[in-house]
């Protein structure tokens, strides 16, 4: 799997998103983070439109690893989509 | 308010004043055993002493078991303990114990399955003959005195019993059955062995909904024919079952989640209408004898109280009805006025019988059932004058001949036991006077014959302290100071815990007691002990959110752990796993009776316990303990509905709700208000105050380090099934989430700025 293909949608201020990120860097996955509360005006809304076709309760983290989503902090459903 | 002093009231007492020579009971504490003090049976408590009297003069033992608030118990002590030829024949033949059966629920279970297995059905008092090694081999209830065509006496029972176990032969009969019994119990009680298969919750949540679908009765709520039992599990597992409906409509159907609201309040409301209602002094006796609630047994027991103040607190949650918050609050008033130390601890129960008012109160066997609760209508009058007895009257369904139609023993002739037989506004239009004018008149005639009852004689008061009961009480009153936002109620939610804590936590041994009576702790606690006074205390943590009730319930939640819980079957037992005692039978309880089992009430504080602290052997033990139950509830799904309850926090949908900011800040306040306010099927509440609390919380609160409490301003963090949203920074955003039922979406906390 190319390792640009995991994205993390997160909030600064949420733990579950806090041992996402801690989990994804321990497996030493290249991923691209984004903590939405910390973006602004347009930018913010083009993102949370992204997340909510995706994840349409709009919660975090919010995970797309490849062409699968996950919800949530759950360690298994993202290692097994890793491949790991 | 006056307290009662054990000294001047108890029964053994009044039996003293007869003459009657003290036995060795008159050393005890519990009130029960008190009562049989006197008797000229030369009973034992349950102990070594007894136990091994019966072994060296190889004689087997009667052990009679009951409570003080029994009714068949006061009977068979009055017909046959107290008569001395009685007496002489039990002292020949056997060694005699007495147990309380609220002091001792481990050994009551272990006998009351013996009779079970032997009978079919069993009750109190339980009297069981046993051989020198504890092993039943007869048993019944209650025995009459004089027998009749095909139903032996007392007496005979003891004669035929006395001379089996003397002949060789019959003894050997005797000794067979009673193996027999043993291997039943000893299987029963502790299962199948082996860890258990893991469960699918939510299916046994369908079904047990259900069987309570089929077994309610649509007319006057409940879910089985008369007698009717409150049974509080069963309500609280309905407004489980409705809330995560509204949650997620797959989890539950909407539908029948509805349904499962409308038969829980249902329930609730006719109950609190009926005679089962204590509408004079608030709280409800143990249980109906008629389908409509109207004709209670008269005792009222700490545990349904504390259960059905809950109950009435969750449906004030839900509904808004002000009537649910009346009814939990005139009990809690009770509690305060009647049933609690002046030091803090709550007392167990209320009799059913007490001296019939106006005749002379020495003579015990002058004693009626419900004497203290019932009204004739010229007493009414008496009390009201004309006008306001004809008001009371109508709204309560006095009438002039009495109004007990159902009264197979005659015990109410001309007496009436108050229901409401008229909602507020039927009563208004008869009389053509305003709802509120209604309302105050008969609140006032209320408190005016409370004030006349109290100078009638009293039901005797069982006053020990039990630590599981109290437990439950701390958490109504928690509960009670969360929903009302009163300061009144959680202080003596504080009180109460003080005092266990106190009195029956031993501190540098790590171990909780039982009971407590008289200035004594005794008796050390089982698991249903930890387990409900763990959830007490942390419902008081989610109340005022003092870290020392939190690590208070992790100290009793690794105790509980640590003695009861078998990692072998994943199961928690009722007595400590490494027991001592002779008869050797474990007791692992698989249903929710008129206590939700320890083990429910085990599973869900552990649960909780995980999401305070982050520890996994909490929830291990938990998730095991639930599937510890899949057998039994495969068998009979409805059989433990409070464990059903813990399904949520299985499926690790929990909803953790931190407040992080100064509880001073008035905006805090609300926040905390709002959150206290909302019902919800697995909810943790964190609070998170000072600066300093995130250094010495990963201990404690490992999930709050993503938190931030720099800026001061109150904030609070929302996280449900491993997600979390923006944190909301303003009560009416809180409200609406907790009130639109999915939630609310993160998108909408951008959009309004949260």
């Amino acid at each position: 799997m190319k390792n640009s293909d995991v994205k993390l949608f997160a909030l600064s201020t949420c733990s579950h998103c806090k041992s996402t990120k801690k989990l994804l860097d321990e497996c030493t996955v290249k991923y691209e983070m984004v903590e939405v509360d910390l973006l602004e005006g347009d930018k913010r809304k083009a993102i949370l439109e992204d997340v909510k076709r995706i994840n349409p309760r709009c919660s975090f983290p919010t995970i797309v690893i490849g062409d699968k989503v996950i919800v949530g902090y759950k360690e298994s459903q993202i290692k097994e989509a890793l491949g790991l | 308010m006056t307290f009662p002093d054990a000294s001047k009231t108890s029964p053994a007492d009044r039996n003293r004043e007869k003459g009657g020579r003290p036995n060795r009971l008159i050393h005890e504490k519990s009130p029960y055993l008190l009562q049989h003090a006197h008797n000229p049976v030369d009973w034992y408590p349950w102990c070594p002493e007894a136990l091994n009297r019966a072994v060296q003069e190889d004689r087997p033992i009667l052990l009679s078991i009951g409570y003080s608030t029994c009714h068949w118990c006061h009977v068979m002590e009055r017909e046959s303990f107290r008569d001395p030829e009685t007496a002489r024949l039990m002292n020949a033949h056997f060694i005699c114990i007495k147990v309380d059966r609220e002091e001792r629920p481990d050994l009551d279970q272990i006998y009351i399955t013996a009779v079970s297995a032997m009978r079919g059905s069993a009750g109190w008092p339980l009297n069981v003959f046993l051989t020198p090694t504890l092993k039943p081999f007869y048993g019944g209830t209650y025995f009459p005195p004089k027998g009749g065509p095909g139903l032996p006496s007392w007496p005979d029972i003891l004669r035929f019993l006395g001379k089996a176990w003397q002949d060789p032969h019959q003894r050997e009969t005797l000794l067979k059955s009673a193996d027999e019994v043993h291997r039943l119990i000893k299987r029963h009680l502790e299962g199948e062995g082996g860890p258990p298969a893991p469960m699918a919750p939510r299916r046994r949540v369908e079904q047990a909904y259900r069987s309570f679908e089929t077994h309610y009765d649509p007319a006057w709520g409940g879910f089985s024919p008369a007698p009717k039992f409150p049974s509080p599990s069963v309500q609280a597992f309905l407004f489980f079952c409705h809330a995560v409906s509204r949650l997620n409509g797959k989890d539950f159907p909407e539908k029948m989640g509805q349904k499962a609201l409308d038969m829980a309040l249902h329930t609730l409301k006719s109950m609190a209408e009926g005679g089962i209602y204590d509408h004079v002094g608030g709280g409800f006796h143990r249980y109906a004898t008629d389908s409509r609630w109207r004709i209670p047994h008269f005792e009222k027991m700490l545990y349904d109280n504390a259960q059905l103040v809950c109950n009435h607190l969750t449906a004030f949650q839900i509904t808004k009805d002000p009537f649910f918050k009346t009814i939990a609050t005139e009990t809690l008033a009770w509690v305060a006025r009647e049933m609690t130390h002046p030091q803090g601890g709550f007392f167990s129960a209320q009799d059913a019988d007490s001296p019939v008012p106006g005749k002379a109160a020495s003579d015990s066997s002058e004693k009626k059932e419900g004497a203290f609760y019932v009204w004739t209508l010229p007493e009414i009058v008496a009390a009201l004058g004309e006008e306001e007895a004809m008001l009371f009257a109508a709204h309560y369904g006095i009438l002039p001949a009495g109004n007990v139609l159902e009264d197979p023993h005659g015990e109410f002739f001309g007496k009436n036991i108050l229901y409401q037989a008229e909602t507020l506004q039927e009563t208004a239009r008869h009389i053509q006077c305003p709802v509120e004018s209604v309302q105050r008149r008969l609140a006032a005639s209320r408190k005016r014959l409370l004030g006349i009852r109290d100078r009638r004689p009293k039901p005797h008061l069982d006053d020990k302290i039990i630590t599981a009961w109290n437990g439950l009480m701390i958490s109504a009153l928690a509960k009670a100071a969360q929903v009302l936002q009163s300061r009144d109620h959680l202080f003596r939610a504080v009180k109460g815990a003080e005092f266990l804590w106190r009195h029956l936590y031993d501190e540098p041994q790590k171990r909780l007691y039982r009971i407590w009576r008289d200035g004594q702790r005794r008796i050390p606690a089982v698991a249903e002990d930890y387990a409900a006074f763990l959830q007490g205390l942390l419902d008081l943590y989610e109340t005022d959110f003092d870290m020392k009730w939190l690590k208070r319930a992790e100290t009793l939640g690794r105790t509980l752990i640590d003695t009861f819980f078998d990692p072998k079957t994943g199961s928690l037992f009722m007595n400590p796993v490494s027991l001592k005692e002779a008869h050797r039978v474990r007791i692992r309880e698989t249903h929710d009776g008129v206590l939700p089992s320890a083990a429910s009430m085990a599973t869900l504080g552990l649960f909780r316990m995980y999401g305070l602290t982050g520890q996994n052997r909490f929830r291990q033990t938990a998730e095991s303990m639930l599937h510890s139950f899949a057998g039994a509830l495969e068998k009979n799904p409805a059989g433990a509905p409070f464990m059903l309850t813990a399904a949520r926090y299985l499926e690790g949908k929990t909803l953790q709700v931190v407040l992080a900011g100064p509880l001073k800040d008035p905006t805090m306040q609300k926040m905390v208000e709002v959150a206290h306010a909302a019902f919800h099927p697995a909810r943790i509440l964190i609070l998170l105050d000072s600066p300093a609390r995130p250094q010495q919380g990963p201990k404690w609160l490992p999930s709050i380090g993503a938190m931030d409490l720099a800026n001061g301003k109150p904030r609070v963090y929302l996280c449900e099934n491993r997600t979390c949203t923006r944190p909301v920074c303003h009560p009416e955003t809180l409200k609406a989430f907790f009130e639109s039922p999915k939630g609310i979406s993160n998108a909408a906390l951008f959009e309004n700025g949260a």
